[in-house]
């Protein structure tokens, strides 16, 4: 019981963060701002959400899966944005702002 | 080859571990770890690295609240722009590790990095991110033996 709750409370925030984060995507006038409210904002969503599941998880098996999960996340996520921000800084912006 | 049963014990399960094949798949992994020609074992001194640990997880939440915060507030309250370091950081994992981490702190995106000067977008200019960068590379410098102590004679890999 308590531990439903916990996971629903963990889960309803990460999602706050996965919302702030598209929002932020949305707002942010340029291509590194956006970057910005993608990587930390889901990162920490995520976060939250792995961490609620792993009060749901049956064995240590499953919380280290759920760790590694969220661990490779934040790899490909923190990467992804600094090859996108080069990127941009070698070759200009994609679009033009609105 | 222990990682790699670990690796199989927590994608696969406890009960699939004693699989003619998981067997194979673990051997095979092991064999092959030993056989490439490692790079060399991460110098890192393990005392440090919950200090790094640490600090990594609050910054990188407080990073996460604070760009939240920016894009939900209507008044929309950045101020973004560029920023130059120069990292005093050995290359390979050390600057490496520093440049993801930078990207997750608050406020700052690595960018770009031309021998050890790194260029940062910031999203609030007024920010202290001096601060906060050397921190960091403090924590990372202690989490890692340099290599430089040992190369600094036959250094010439600056890009």
């Amino acid at each position: 019981m308590i531990a439903n709750t916990l996971t629903v409370i963990l889960i309803l925030a990460g999602l706050v963060f996965f919302a702030a984060g598209t929002a932020g995507m949305l707002r942010f006038p340029d291509v590194y701002s956006r970057l910005h409210a993608l990587t930390k904002a889901d990162n920490v969503g995520l976060g939250l959400v792995v961490l609620g599941l792993m009060f749901q998880a049956s064995g240590p098996s499953d919380i280290l899966k759920l760790l590694l999960i969220w661990l490779l996340v934040l790899a490909a996520g923190t990467t992804a944005a600094h090859m996108v921000a080069q990127r941009t800084w070698t070759h200009g912006e994609f679009e033009s702002d609105r | 080859m222990a990682a790699a049963a670990m690796l199989w014990w927590i994608l696969a399960g406890s009960g699939a571990l004693l699989e003619p094949l998981a067997l194979l798949a673990i051997l095979l992994a092991g064999v092959t770890s030993l056989l490439l020609p490692a790079g060399r074992p991460l110098p890192l001194r393990l005392r440090a690295l919950p200090g790094l640990l640490g600090f990594f997880l609050r910054s990188s939440f407080l990073g996460g609240l604070d760009v939240a915060r920016r894009a939900l507030d209507p008044r929309l309250p950045i101020d973004p722009g560029f920023v130059t370091y120069r990292a005093d950081l050995a290359h390979g994992p050390p600057l490496t590790l520093f440049m993801a981490v930078i990207s997750l702190l608050p406020g700052t995106l690595s960018v770009r990095l031309e021998g050890r000067l790194l260029t940062l977008h910031v999203l609030d200019r007024h920010a202290d991110t001096r601060a906060a960068l050397s921190t960091l590379e403090r924590r990372i410098r202690a989490a890692f033996r340099d290599p430089r102590h040992r190369r600094n004679d036959t250094n010439g890999e600056t890009p």
